[in-house]
């Protein structure tokens, strides 16, 4: 079986980090969208929407509500 | 003062003004519409709730965006809207992105162009109206921009700088990227990273 040379530990090197970053980003942005899978308050559709507007609510009550 | 006193100090001092630009009215001000009042109440419901996974709008689920800058917000409020308000607590978080956003252009450019440049870099960005508006108001966007430019100078370190350890901030200020904003801030760093690896 050949040796590994210095430059293919580098390259090792290199590969073994670019893996544990990768398994960082991958376990917690993933973590938190299984989480909210099973939470069960997201069922196909975003809840809450865009436009601010608050039914039964408004923003002076939540301006009052924040300060 | 002798040239080298000033060439040392000149940087130090255009840095602190910048800095300044980002507390002047941060503090003295009301909620204003459309999205401060929203993303507040997010923030405050967060922090009476404890409940830092999913954000609710008046009582109801609000996950159009992930959590982590909501999360961050209630955990200042918590610590530190007792002392000085919730309002000032959440901008100071804004704020604090600003620092570091500054802190990221700075290292970035030094990495790419030089100290000089990066310090150049840093100062026009602290003065541009678009960078002070945005991190004058408590939004999203402003944790987005730190985390994203947090992730292109991990990865300038990586392979500019041949710190391949450098992987593993940048994965987790991808992961910041993510949980900000969704998938946009891993795509908007997957571009220099590419052009970096190729």
């Amino acid at each position: 079986m050949q040796q590994k040379t210095n430059r293919d530990r580098k390259t090792d090197y290199y590969i073994g980090f670019h893996i544990a970053g990768l398994l960082i980003f991958l376990a917690l942005s993933g973590g938190w969208v299984v989480y909210l899978g099973n939470s069960g308050k997201f069922r196909g559709e975003i809840p809450g929407g865009n436009s601010g507007e608050i039914p039964g609510t408004g923003y002076l009550i939540l301006t009052k509500k924040c300060t | 003062m002798n040239e080298t006193v000033t060439r040392r100090i000149s940087p130090a001092l255009l840095l602190l003004a910048s800095l300044a630009v980002l507390f002047m009215g941060s503090f003295d001000r009301d909620l204003w519409t459309p999205d401060e009042p929203r993303e507040a109440a997010m923030c405050l419901e967060m922090s009476r709730t404890g409940d830092y996974m999913i954000p609710h709008l008046a009582g109801q689920p609000f996950v159009e965006k992930p959590p982590l800058f909501y999360a961050i917000s209630a955990g200042s409020i918590n610590i530190f809207g007792k002392y000085i308000g919730n309002t000032p607590a959440l901008r100071l978080v804004t704020v604090m992105f600003g620092i570091g956003t500054l802190l990221m252009t700075l290292l970035l450019g030094s990495r790419l162009f030089g100290p000089a440049s990066g310090i150049t870099a840093a100062a026009l960005l602290a003065t541009m109206a678009g960078f002070i508006v945005n991190f004058h108001w408590i939004r999203i966007e402003a944790a987005l921009c730190f985390f994203i430019l947090a992730a292109i100078w991990s990865f300038s370190e990586v392979y500019i700088a041949k710190r391949p350890i450098f992987c593993i901030p940048a994965g987790l200020f991808a992961a910041g990227a993510f949980l900000c904003k969704g998938p946009v801030g891993p795509i908007l760093i997957a571009i220099p990273w590419l052009a970096m690896v190729g």
